[in-house]
């Protein structure tokens, strides 16, 4: 490629090229990574590899705990660096993790497994004969046998806090607008995906509403009869937790609304009735609370970190997936180029892991398929 | 949720940027009791440290040692953080000894946000200062990007890098204020509206590769120390295993690959259009400035322990990527590296300082104050410092209390500040011990005898902190009291010791101090001699010996630079009135009397550090002083005195 200066950038090549390092991108280069193939995973913010970013909230993907825990095709690292940082109500399928210590650990482990990291904001995206061709910000420009698209809602992204709008998937990411309009040129047909997210606190207020009820959330880990929290190689800061005062203790405190939801509290959207709504904890270096959407009519008196907001990007073709199953898939959007994750249906935290993992499976097959046939010659 | 209206949020001081200076202004403020809000872009990148992967260094560790003896938390969050810790220049002068300490980025960051989340009064949200409210040359408030409005009288800007911010390689560039995040394009104009003049800088972060794809033994390797203590003068770090840094060389390869691209250099192409660091050059325009040079060093540094990214410094660049490749392996154990985050340079809006007060409020817009990038500085430690002194006077002017000030004889923080203020910056500043004039003062390991009393009096130290330095300082006192009065005399053993440690025999008897100033005599050795000879000089922990060693040694020197403060005090901490009219001294240049009105500088040292003004100058500015009758002041109360 020229750089407009006369010299020569070779595109670098891989097998596949995973564009986003979100929740499904690092489980699907981490995945293919594990299985032996050649994988570079580019990502515009790799200081914040992996993370869940909009909330602690780690709902099912339907079919409850048993389905995430099974994960019969999940690479080893993949899940502890999920729930060794996971606090569970135990019993329930649900869980609250603590987004910055999984995203040290996935960083950790993606590098780990031999995946390729770059730091890098996808700009342009085209056909090649190699497969595809990725350009960035900077110039650089990558091709794959595979491409895989996982940049979650920053494909047309904006978000909007009260009346206004603003662009960016969310506040401070810069929207991936070069790359939604190479793919449109390519003929690439997309739906418009919406989902709220809700305020932090600073600190719990004062008094707690009386229809919250204080509730326990232990390790994950431990519910899976193996790992423990805390096991990192590093001892990590603290927030001023009340009950989960040392990070890897038995249990932290969450907040919890009955359920079903609170008569007449806007607690729902976009949500099924199994998901918890409440106050949870942040993670263990802040002192921050998330409060679920529609609650935070319901929670004054407590300074706001975050304000909540609506979020609007676009998703492949077709309604969203409503089917359990189909929210965890992942799709082939043109030959050789797939998405998983959000960019494909998937709406939480979980269906966009499994999403990732399913995406892995469909392009290992792919390429091995490929090499089977061009071993003979 | 709270209306976006004039009367929605109320602080007592405002922080706009959590970045290391943002993260010290909100802290010191909040400590001394006042209502404060730390708005910053992103809650999820607190204290992030977008470049080197380290605290301190020759000049900048002293910073951070002299913010932690104010109560400032710089000093105790490596403490926590670092991977690698070092004493530099142990074999030269106490002057220029400082520490300097790897940081696992990631953990510095949470051990911040863990502090900042345990601090009372003090809120943190999420938002872009993108307005400031300022009516007849006053701050009334601030408004956020979203809409909503903080009322505060006090605001501390520390923007850092976003101002404006953009993002470059090579004929590339995309508005950011670091890769990735969005820059904050709102508040310069408002700025600007408000008679704040701005300029456009720029500086540069060296390529990211990956640590297992070094090859080590064609390095050299830098390990750690095992030492008793970090930066901080109150906790003793915990022990932790450490990890190397290595060293190698750019070669003549690396050389000819960079003079072969330089006509792609952002720098050449116009690409970049603001200033950039002389004393953190990009390779570029080291191998333009020292065409003799044939290698230049590059430190290869973990950037934390959970993590296999290594920073390569000296290799700083904004070339294009695909060059900075050819860079990398063209240069010894770095062939197969493979890189993870390109090298950028980034450019940014920075307030121009002469425009502030020696306590770093704006001269135009009252109770606007600014520190860290956004003053024209680089570096983590210059930041910091700025924060410190700016949170505290922010926090002092929102109760009407006379601001701090430190002197250039008291601090690195009060040269930093002066050089700003007094002199401007014509590229990104950085500290070095050579800045200051009393250097053998203002050492790294008397920081906590010099500031602790501040720190204290201004509510940012525990009465108790303040005692454990006081009982030290009696402490050497007793100790070269004792040996000041003790006399050896040879009784065979003593010249026989003194002849092994490679120095005089002695003939006459003499004092204990007076062999402790031979550079050969070591105190602990001298303690055992004295005890040897039936002295008992009692037992002493290692903060007393080191100081009571340093002033027998230096002592010549240390005396000297007290009687030049002492001479020069009248003058320089002599203040001048705040509404002194400058325009109307008769006898000066014309070029002085223009700068003095525009600089108003707060004494007399100030003003004569100002380009342009002479000494004869002073003189007559002296002489208008005492007729402008603000005698009764012989020294300033300006500047703060213990
Ligand atoms: C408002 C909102 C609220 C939500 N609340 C919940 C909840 O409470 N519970 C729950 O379980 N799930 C929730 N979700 C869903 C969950 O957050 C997503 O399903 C999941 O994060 C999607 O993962 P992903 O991998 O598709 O994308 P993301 O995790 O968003 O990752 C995208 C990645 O791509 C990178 N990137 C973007 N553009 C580029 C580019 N051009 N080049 C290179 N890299 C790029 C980004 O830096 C990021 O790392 C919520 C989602 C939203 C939008
Ligand atoms: C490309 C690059 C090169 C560098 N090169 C060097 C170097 O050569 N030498 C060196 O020592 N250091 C270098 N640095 C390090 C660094 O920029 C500074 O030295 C140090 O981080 C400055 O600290 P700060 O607190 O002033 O600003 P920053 O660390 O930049 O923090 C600024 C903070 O302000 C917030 N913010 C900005 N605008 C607003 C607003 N309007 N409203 C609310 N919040 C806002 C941001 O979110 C951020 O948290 C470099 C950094 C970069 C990105």
């Amino acid at each position: 490629m020229e750089d407009g200066s006369g010299a020569k950038a070779h595109a670098s090549h891989s097998s596949v090229l995973v564009v986003g390092g979100g929740v499904s991108g690092t489980a699907c280069a981490g995945t293919l990574a594990s299985r032996g193939l050649d994988v570079r995973l580019l990502s515009g913010a790799l200081d914040s590899l992996g993370v869940a970013e909009y909330s602690p909230c780690f709902l099912p993907a339907g079919a409850g705990e048993e389905r995430l825990l099974l994960g019969s095709k999940e690479p080893a690292g993949l899940g502890r660096a999920w729930f060794e940082n996971m606090w569970a109500l135990p019993g329930a399928s649900w869980g609250v993790v603590d987004r910055r210590r999984v995203s040290i650990r996935l960083k950790e482990w993606v590098e780990e497994i031999g995946v390729e990291l770059r730091q890098g904001l996808a700009t342009t995206i085209a056909r090649v004969p190699q497969g595809w061709l990725v350009g960035t910000a900077f110039g650089e420009s990558f091709t794959a046998e595979v491409a895989v698209l996982s940049v979650g809602l920053s494909l047309g992204g904006h978000h909007l806090i009260g009346e206004r709008e603003f662009p960016g998937a969310r506040i401070g990411e810069v929207p991936s607008e070069g790359l939604l309009q190479a793919l449109k040129a390519h003929g690439a047909v997309f739906d418009t995906g919406e989902e709220r997210v809700g305020p932090r606190l600073w600190r719990l207020p004062d008094s707690i509403p009386p229809f919250l009820r204080r509730v326990q959330l232990r390790p994950a880990g431990t519910l899976r009869g193996g790992a423990k929290p805390g096991t990192s190689r590093l001892a990590f800061g603290r927030g001023p937790r009340t009950a989960g005062d040392q990070y890897g203790a038995e249990y932290l405190e969450a907040w919890l609304a009955p359920t079903p939801p609170l008569a007449g509290a806007d607690v729902a959207v976009g949500q099924t009735s199994e998901c918890p709504v409440g106050l949870f904890p942040d993670g263990a270096a802040t002192g921050e609370w998330y409060v679920s959407p529609g609650l935070e009519q319901q929670v004054v008196g407590a300074p706001l970190s975050r304000r909540g907001y609506v979020v609007r990007g676009l998703v492949f073709g077709g309604e969203q997936a409503q089917d359990t199953q189909e929210r965890c898939a992942t799709r082939e959007v043109m030959e050789g180029l797939w998405a998983t994750g959000w960019l494909a249906g998937a709406g939480h935290t979980s269906a966009s892991l499994l999403s990732g993992i399913a995406c892995a499976d469909a392009v290992e097959r792919v390429i091995r398929q490929r090499d089977g046939r061009r071993a003979p010659r | 949720m709270k209306k976006a209206s004039k009367e929605g949020l109320q602080y007592e001081v405002v922080v706009a940027g959590g970045g290391h200076a943002g993260v010290e202004a909100a802290l010191a403020s909040s400590r001394m009791g006042r209502r404060t809000a730390l708005v910053t872009l992103s809650v999820d990148k607190i204290a992030l440290m977008p470049c080197n992967p380290a605290i301190g260094g020759v000049g900048k560790g002293q910073l951070t040692r002299e913010i932690d003896a104010l109560g400032g938390e710089q000093g105790r969050n490596i403490d926590k953080a670092y991977i690698q810790i070092k004493m530099l220049n142990t074999s030269k002068g106490p002057a220029v000894r400082a520490l300097r300490a790897q940081a696992d980025k990631r953990l510095y960051e949470d051990s911040m946000k863990a502090v900042l989340s345990a601090t009372a009064n003090l809120e943190i949200i999420e938002g872009e200062v993108a307005r400031v409210d300022v009516s007849r040359e006053t701050l009334r408030g601030l408004w956020l990007h979203d809409g909503r409005y903080l009322a505060t009288r006090t605001f501390v800007l520390a923007s850092g890098t976003f101002l404006r911010g953009k993002v470059i390689v090579g004929n590339c560039s995309y508005p950011a204020g670091r890769v990735g995040e969005l820059p904050a394009n709102h508040l310069s104009r408002s700025l600007e509206e408000a008679g704040i003049a701005l300029g456009r800088f720029q500086s540069a972060t060296p390529p990211r590769v990956d640590g297992r794809t070094i090859d080590p033994s064609k390095m050299i390797v830098q390990p750690g120390e095992e030492l008793r203590g970090g930066f901080s003068h109150w906790e003793t770090p915990a022990p932790r295993t450490q990890v190397p840094c290595y060293l190698t060389y750019t070669s003549a390869n690396t050389h000819q690959t960079v003079s072969e691209h330089l006509h792609l250099s952002p720098l050449k192409s116009g690409t970049v259009s603001g200033k950039g660091p002389r004393y953190c050059p990009s390779i570029d325009r080291k191998i333009i400035n020292f065409p003799e040079k044939d290698r230049h060093p590059v430190f290869v540094e973990p950037e934390g322990a959970t993590t296999h990214e290594v920073y390569l410094q000296g290799l700083t660049t904004s070339l294009p990527v695909h060059v900075q490749e050819l860079i990398i392996s063209a240069t010894p154990g770095l062939e197969r590296a493979r890189l993870i985050r390109p090298g950028y340079a980034v450019e940014y809006d920075y307030l121009i300082p002469e425009q502030l007060t020696l306590w770093l409020e704006s001269k135009t817009v009252s109770g606007l104050f600014s520190a860290g990038q956004v003053n024209g500085t680089s570096g983590y430690e210059e930041a910091a410092a700025q924060g410190l002194i700016a949170g505290i006077n922010a926090a002092l002017s929102a109760r009407g209390v006379e601001p701090f000030i430190l002197g250039r004889d008291q601090a690195y923080i009060g040269v930093l500040i002066d050089d700003l203020v007094t002199k401007g910056v014509d590229e990104p500043y950085r500290m070095f011990t050579s800045r200051a004039e009393y250097r053998l003062l203002l050492r790294h390991d008397n920081a906590d005898e010099r500031l602790a009393e501040f720190g204290q009096r201004l509510g940012l130290l525990e009465e108790a902190q303040l005692q454990a330095v006081e009982n030290r300082r009696h402490q050497v006192g007793e100790l070269q009291a004792f040996l000041d009065s003790t006399t050896l005399r040879d009784d065979g053993q003593l010249n026989a010791e003194l002849e092994s440690m490679g120095t005089s025999p002695i003939s006459e008897p003499q004092t204990a101090g007076q062999l402790l100033r031979r550079p050969q005599v070591a105190l602990l050795d001298l303690m055992r001699m004295l005890e040897a000879s039936g002295h008992s000089p009692g037992r002493y922990d290692e903060k007393v010996l080191e100081q009571v060693e340093i002033r027998a040694r230096y002592d010549g020197y240390i005396q000297r630079q007290l009687a030049e403060i002492r001479r020069h005090r009248a003058t320089e901490h002599r203040a001048i009135p705040p509404g002194f009219a400058f325009d109307s001294i008769e006898g000066i240049t014309v070029e002085a009397r223009d700068k003095l009105t525009r600089l108003r500088p707060a004494t007399l040292g100030q003003a004569s550090r100002i380009a342009g003004v002479s000494p004869a100058d002073i003189s007559v500015l002296l002489l208008h002083l005492h007729r402008a009758g603000s005698e009764g002041a012989g020294t300033s109360a300006a500047i703060s005195q213990p």
